[in-house]
């Protein structure tokens, strides 16, 4: 009997703990209450409700009706959904590898108060503010055959045979879109790693140049390693940043030609939007969830991003 | 300063959140008189949204709403410029409660519009045909084309245009002593002196330029009209048995392939073509002088077209023909109307307005501002005389003695449109060959039929 009342008012002191703590909470959940809605309204809803019409033959208009499984073995034998997850898988690899590069070097050099640094770090930092679509816009009339930015220069200095179809030969199309995004957005990873380098202190720096290190020593072996888990937080959003390209693929090429810069969210995106098969386009909108996350996730747990300690 | 509990500030600020939530979900204030103390008008204003795209579309619109805003002081009608993507997707727009109450749409299959009829969420126009007489008005091949499977009628056709047309730079082809070619082989030995000469020959845009509106123009020259009328529904279910006999590996369907590739491997499209995704860089090549020739189609010849932006004098030609028995010279595109959304909120209003500017003054307004010829076969040729351009004026001419069937794209539901337009892709960038090229689209065409059925 002892026992039991004992058990029972273990049973009422915890509910009781677990009612005060949320009581005591109650204020902060309701701050975070708006935000909570918005997120289950306009993402899990959303996420959710592709996963389900991933499962309907739906053209948008009309009745919706269950096939099951069929839009993905549909999508697994589609010569063109795999084209696009190639292409995005190497967006996903080129564009952080030289965006998060470029960005540590140009972040290195500022941090080490160069002449000019601070024009150096607006300017650079400029074309991240610049919406895509009109840097895409931009970059596609650079890249023009007959009268482009590039072309017009190369035939300038008499490097003709260097003149390329930058955007209609199907062997360097992608490599010319890729580096858009390379150039609009290494500034981002510029600014939050120079932040991280000038967070090393200065006696960290002083010990390495009484150890005799050369500036190419420094980075790796004092910078790097000290800044480690920025770069790994700034490579990772680079990495789905990339996996999610759209905008350029849409101003540039549309995916061509011969599908060579076919990427998944522009090929979800004439699938469903276009073509009006909104059930095929949710089980590539699923993949790609699928692929974005497994890529994430792979590299959080390679990486282990662990905090560094001074 | 009062000191507050956590509880009075939770309160107090629930109160407030309370008030601004009721505050924004109170419905809006009937309009009241202006500040100046006049009443307001005994008659309620109506309120009519129309949708369009930008340009000329818009502008042909814009003169008619001020117009009948004109002679309906209690009628406020607004344009609804909508953007690209917006119209790509307008089919969801049209069923949803935002849908413009009027909207100018290029109905075909690949905007979705058939199944826009089947989910019966347009006003049918059937009424307005019989009441309006449009019956005798348009060419009896519109009107067949506007009647849908259900036997009625959505849309009526607001205007016409024709393609592929090359028009070209006389002042060039005088430098060369060129004149517009009769053959196939002329037009390559052309290419050829155009680029002697330091010009480039044709410029076009890949995407609807070559994929699109050149293959239409070699398969009127190169299907008889019998294949012509299949197989543009050959994505359909219902497609006739006698069409079975024609796919795209037969070889007056390999005939267009090779056509295109002849274009290429003889230098007449202009360097560089299938990276020339954007239709303004192509047609910019042409009107600064860099090209001899520019493709496209008839809406360029019209007023509010090139001679706005060439200073050089500009002349036209139609492609050489393939076979003798061609179906036609340039193909007709005739889908272009006003539509009626039932979620609309002002049908009747709609339907009033939408009456009002098929008539023949306002059919003529349209047509003048727009600077392309109306559906209408009754618009007096007086009239167009003063509206439209010489060369315009020529087409319609032109139009009369060959006829002008309705082109590929107006029958094609979108993944046989894209398929057919990617086949031509994979032949020019992808290097499949024209059997490659029309195998891969016939296959293409069985799996959408297959999906279809």
């Amino acid at each position: 009997m002892a026992t039991v009342n004992s058990g029972q008012s273990v049973r009422a002191t915890g509910s009781s703990r677990l009612v005060r703590n949320f009581r005591n909470a109650l204020p902060w959940y309701l701050f975070i209450a708006p935000a909570s809605l918005m997120l289950l309204a306009l993402m899990a809803y959303p996420l959710f409700d592709t996963l389900r019409l991933s499962l309907f033959k739906w053209g948008g208009l009309g009745p919706q009706t269950f096939i099951g499984m069929r839009n993905f073995s549909k999508l697994f034998g589609d010569e063109v959904f795999w084209r696009a997850l190639s292409n995005s898988l190497i967006f996903a690899v080129v564009v952080p590898f030289v965006t998060v590069s470029i960005g540590l070097f140009l972040g290195v050099a500022i941090s080490r108060r160069m002449k000019g640094w601070q024009i150096y770090r607006i300017a650079f930092f400029i074309p991240v503010m610049m919406s895509g679509v009109v840097v895409a816009t931009l970059w596609a009339n650079m890249f023009e055959y007959n009268h482009g930015l590039f072309n017009t220069v190369l035939r300038g200095i008499g490097l003709e045979g260097l003149a390329q179809n930058w955007l209609g030969d199907r062997n360097v199309a992608l490599m010319s879109i890729m580096l858009v995004p390379i150039w609009q957005s290494v500034g981002f990873p510029m600014i939050v790693l120079l932040a991280a380098v000038e967070g090393i202190p200065q006696e960290m720096h002083d010990a390495a140049t009484m150890d005799g290190v050369n500036e190419w020593q420094r980075i790796w072996g004092l910078i790097v390693p000290l800044i480690k888990p920025v770069l790994a937080s700034i490579t990772m959003l680079s990495i789905i940043g990339a996996m999610k390209v759209f905008d350029i693929v849409l101003v540039m090429t549309k995916g061509g030609p011969a599908f060579s810069t076919q990427v998944l969210g522009y090929y979800l995106f004439e699938t469903a939007f276009r073509s009006g098969n909104f059930g095929y386009g949710s089980a590539i909108a699923v993949v790609m969830f699928a692929v974005v996350f497994a890529v994430a996730y792979g590299y959080v747990r390679g990486v282990r991003i662990e905090s560094v300690e001074y | 300063m009062t000191k507050l509990t956590r509880r009075e500030f939770l309160q107090r600020t629930s109160f407030v959140a309370a008030s601004g939530l009721v505050a924004a979900c109170a419905a809006p204030a009937a309009p009241t008189a202006g500040a100046d103390g006049d009443s307001a008008p005994s008659e309620e204003m109506v309120e009519l949204r129309v949708g369009a795209i930008a340009g000329i579309v818009t502008e042909g619109l814009q003169a008619l709403a001020d117009r009948y805003m004109d002679v309906n002081p209690s009628v406020s009608v607004t344009i609804d410029v909508l953007a690209d993507e917006q119209y790509q997707q307008a089919f969801l727009l049209f069923s949803s409660d935002d849908t413009p109450d009027v909207s100018w749409y290029q109905c075909v299959p690949a905007n979705r519009f058939n199944d826009m009829v089947t989910s019966q969420i347009l006003v049918p126009l059937d009424d307005l045909y019989e009441q309006e007489g449009w019956f005798d008005a348009y060419p009896e091949g519109i009107v067949d084309f506007q009647r849908q499977p259900d036997g009625h009628f959505y849309s009526a056709t607001s205007s016409v245009v024709w393609t592929p047309y090359t028009y070209y730079n006389k002042e060039i082809f005088e430098e060369i002593g060129a004149s517009p070619p009769e053959t196939w082989d002329d037009l390559y030995e052309m290419a050829a002196e155009f680029r002697a000469a330091g010009y480039q020959p044709l410029a076009v845009d890949y995407n609807m330029g070559i994929q699109s509106h050149f293959h239409d123009g070699m398969q009127l020259r190169s299907w008889s009209r019998e294949q012509y009328n299949c197989m543009p529904i050959k994505w359909r279910a219902d497609v006739p048995s006698s069409c079975d006999q024609y796919t795209w590996t037969d070889p007056d369907s390999i005939r267009i392939y090779e056509y295109i590739k002849a274009m290429v491997d003889n230098g007449v499209f202009v360097d560089g073509v299938t990276g020339l995704t954007e239709y303004q860089t192509g047609r910019s090549l042409f009107t600064s002088g860099k090209t001899a020739m520019w493709q496209t189609g008839s809406w360029d010849g019209g007023s509010a077209g090139l001679s706005r932006d060439v200073e050089f004098e500009l002349g036209y030609f139609y492609y050489p023909e393939i076979r003798p028995e061609r179906t036609g010279k340039v193909g007709a595109w005739v889908p272009d109307g006003l539509i009626v959304p039932k979620s609309g909120q002002n049908i009747e209003a709609s339907l009033e307005f939408l009456a009002w500017t098929y008539r023949l003054p306002q059919a003529s307004l349209y047509a003048q501002t727009a600077g392309i010829p109306h559906g209408r076969a009754d618009i007096p040729s007086e009239v167009y005389s003063e509206i439209l351009s010489e060369m315009q004026l020529q087409f319609l001419e032109d139009n009369i003695e060959f006829g002008t069937p309705a082109l590929f794209e107006a029958s094609s539901n979108q993944p046989y449109q894209q398929a057919t337009v990617k086949s031509v892709d994979q032949m020019m960038a992808g290097g499949l060959t024209p059997e490659e090229a029309g195998a891969w689209l016939q296959e293409k065409t069985e799996e959408i039929y297959a999906e279809q059925s």
